[in-house]
């Protein structure tokens, strides 16, 4: 259905887009555009033969071309920095497909759009998040600006949810822990049985790609998890295992709660880990004035000698991490027909071969 | 001739220089280099006048143009900083108006290009260097002094890993297309890799070449290639990961294992290789050279050959025998299996060696 098929990818040179961008032209035969804002980030994209269009995605005149012609246009750009950027961009992009007549408009959102459960299933009629959290807020009103131009205008919009997506290339589920557990010790929840409702890259593709395909899916939001939840000690375990490294400290969780609030208890984490000192601003630029002053050589040995540096979640962190809430994908199976194929093993030995060749 | 040394002067005329193409090599490596050699170019050529008038408004140079053809007569020399694919035909246009050059790497993108650019820089009796300036590092001049000196015996194998995470600034994509850069990594990076590796071991064939283009630019590969010996050599380029950016070199009487890009020895067996020394160099005490230092020797070393009717250190014969390596990988490239690129048809054959 895509084959052939102009198709536009928005956040092309990033995890979830950059993959998108493989399987439509390896798997699909779609022919790809991406709109890319830095040329030096798109290596990745340029093992194609495909055309890249520079630009922003609140520029109209650059978005106005790049969807020209496009049958399908798929959403995948975040700035983590710039939250009016995002909305601006949405809005600028989704006005475009109207202009333009795409026949569709994937969008990659986020579970973090909902307040999850501490316990139970969750799914597409749990409760919107609460405000506080910049990213969730943020991707929370791109989706509500997106459906509003569907609900008024008719914008042929599709809304992907992922879960915790990990797999080669990916940031915050992969190398973020894997860099955490080389060089920090991480600390969890000894207790709790929270779930990583986790998904594997090519599953969240796999969804996309069938949110283009299914005309039932317009307007609809989809949320996507991998088939079982693991424990969230069994998902940092599991890259324990890759690195062949032993850095969770498991903490008691009412005593982190504690942490996180009362200022006798920060004196308690200080304690244990004096190295969160270096947080404080002041302490943080006289630590950077001696660390220029002494050699790399001294350098390296102290940080040989010393123990590496506890990293304790903060509260938004903990309450995920002790969230018991499964995720279901029954909408997703219902109307697009998505059965996630990379089960928490299949996926991980994907990864593992990724961070091996990665040298992450 | 081996060592091109700092501080040298520089006899006869200073020649007047054009820079052809005004990117970010041109900005970030080759204007500061001349700036250092208190040089100053007389005109900046770019399609894009704006580029080429702020560039020279910023360095007080007093020309800038979109076209050099009607201005020959303003400059003996040229530093060409273009889009890979337009390098044969400025070369020979250029070389044809009896202009010296100084090409960025590569020279060309086939041996053919190549041959013809040398062919009319001998018969114009023009000065042809390439920009291929980590033969200016110390190390990589102590290497090949080890080799020559068959310190390490025979040679047994060599392994080069060489990759960061592309951050080259870029104001167009001409390096990421295939018809205007001519390849990905291999002819990009690897001009430098293969370049020092066709120096240092002379006699170096192709047995196998991946890469993980798909109809475009390769941004990761790998190459298993041959000594005359039968010795195996494995080389890795990457612009996707950090690899560890040196070179280890096995022979039968020792190891040495040295950066691609910096003045290191990260290691010597036996120790006494570090004695080795290479006319003021020691390998145990090797001066510090950043890139603008190898730029800076680079221009010295092609205006000495100018103005001293000299070859220069890195000739366009010396690159085409890398060109000719890269050429032969083309053709014989082989995709890279990447097992989580298509998982349901990978057979997780094994990555690297």
């Amino acid at each position: 259905m895509l084959r052939n098929k102009k198709v536009l990818v928005t956040g092309g040179s990033g995890f979830i887009g950059g993959r998108l961008v493989e399987k439509l032209i390896l798997e699909e035969g779609a022919e790809v555009r991406a709109l890319v804002r830095n040329f030096s980030t798109a290596v990745r994209l340029a093992r194609f033969d495909l055309s890249m269009i520079r630009g922003e995605i609140v520029d109209c005149a650059t978005v106005e071309e790049a969807v020209k012609d496009c049958d399908t246009v798929f959403h995948c750009a975040y700035d983590f920095r710039d939250a009016e950027k995002n909305l601006q961009g949405a809005r600028v992009l989704g006005e475009a497909c109207l202009r333009a007549g795409v026949r569709r408009l994937v969008h990659v959102s986020t579970v973090a759009v909902y307040e999850a459960p501490l316990t139970g299933d969750m799914d597409e009629h749990a409760p919107a998040a609460k405000a506080g959290w910049e990213y969730a807020n943020n991707k929370l009103a791109v989706e509500q600006l997106l459906l509003q131009l569907h609900a008024e205008y008719g914008l042929p919009l599709v809304v992907i949810q992922p879960t915790i997506v990990f797999g080669p290339f990916g940031g915050a589920w992969t190398i973020t822990p894997v860099k955490r557990l080389r060089n920090e010790r991480l600390v969890l929840p000894r207790e709790t049985k929270g779930l990583c409702n986790f998904v594997y890259i090519d599953d969240v593709v796999e969804a996309m790609i069938l949110a283009a395909k299914k005309d039932q899916a317009v307007g609809e939001r989809f949320l996507i998890s991998g088939p079982t939840p693991v424990t969230w000690t069994e998902f940092y375990r599991a890259y324990e295992r890759i690195l062949n490294v032993s850095s969770i400290v498991l903490m008691d969780a009412g005593e982190l709660e504690k942490s996180l609030g009362g200022r006798g208890s920060k004196i308690k984490m200080l304690r244990r880990d004096p190295r969160r000192l270096l947080q404080i601003e002041p302490v943080h630029n006289i630590y950077r004035l001696v660390r220029d002053l002494i050699g790399k050589d001294i350098r390296a040995r102290a940080r040989k000698a010393l123990p590496s540096p506890l990293n304790v979640p903060d509260s938004q962190r903990l309450s995920l991490l002790r969230a018991e809430s499964q995720v279901k994908s029954d909408k997703a199976r219902r109307i697009l027909g998505y059965e996630p194929a990379f089960d928490f093993e299949r996926g991980m030995k994907l990864t593992a071969e990724y961070i091996a060749w990665a040298n992450l | 001739m081996l060592a091109h040394q700092n501080g040298q002067t520089m006899n006869g005329s200073i020649p007047r220089i054009a820079i052809i193409g005004c990117g970010a090599v041109t900005e970030l490596r080759h204007l500061p280099a001349l700036a250092a050699l208190k040089i100053k170019p007389v005109i900046l050529v770019d399609v894009n006048l704006d580029r080429a008038r702020a560039l020279a408004e910023s360095h007080n140079i007093a020309t800038a143009s979109v076209d050099y053809r009607s201005r020959t007569a303003e400059f003996d020399a040229a530093i060409l900083a273009l889009p890979h694919h337009l390098h044969a035909e400025f070369c020979l246009d250029l070389l044809d108006r009896g202009i010296h050059l100084l090409v960025e790497k590569p020279l060309a993108l086939t041996t053919l290009e190549c041959d013809a650019i040398i062919d009319q820089a001998r018969k114009k009796n023009a000065i042809l260097a390439v920009g291929l300036m980590r033969r200016f590092l110390h190390v990589s001049q102590w290497v090949k002094s080890i080799l020559d000196s068959k310190l390490l015996g025979s040679i047994q194998s060599f392994d080069i890993r060489e990759g960061s995470i592309y951050s080259w600034p870029m104001a167009s994509n001409a390096f990421l297309c295939k018809s205007s850069a001519g390849g990905g990594v291999l002819i990009d990076t690897g001009a430098h890799t293969l370049d020092l590796i066709n120096w240092w071991f002379r006699d170096v064939t192709l047995d196998r070449y991946y890469d993980d283009s798909y109809g475009g630019v390769e941004a990761d590969c790998q190459l298993h290639l041959k000594l005359s010996n039968g010795a195996d050599g494995f080389v890795e380029l990457s612009r996707t990961r950090r690899l560890r950016g040196t070179a280890i070199i096995n022979g039968d009487k020792g190891k040495i294992e040295v950066s691609l890009s910096r003045n290191q020895i990260v290691s010597a067996e036996p120790k006494d290789f570090l004695r080795h020394e290479l006319g003021q160099i020691s390998g145990s005490q090797m001066p510090v050279q950043d890139f603008n230092d190898l730029f800076v020797l680079q221009i010295q070393d092609w205006v000495r050959a100018i103005t001293a009717r000299q070859a220069p250190f890195v000739p366009g014969a010396e690159a085409r025998r890398s060109i000719a390596l890269i050429e032969t990988c083309y053709q014989q490239r082989r995709t890279l299996d990447l097992p989580w690129l298509r998982p349901a048809m990978s057979n997780a054959v094994a990555l690297g060696k």
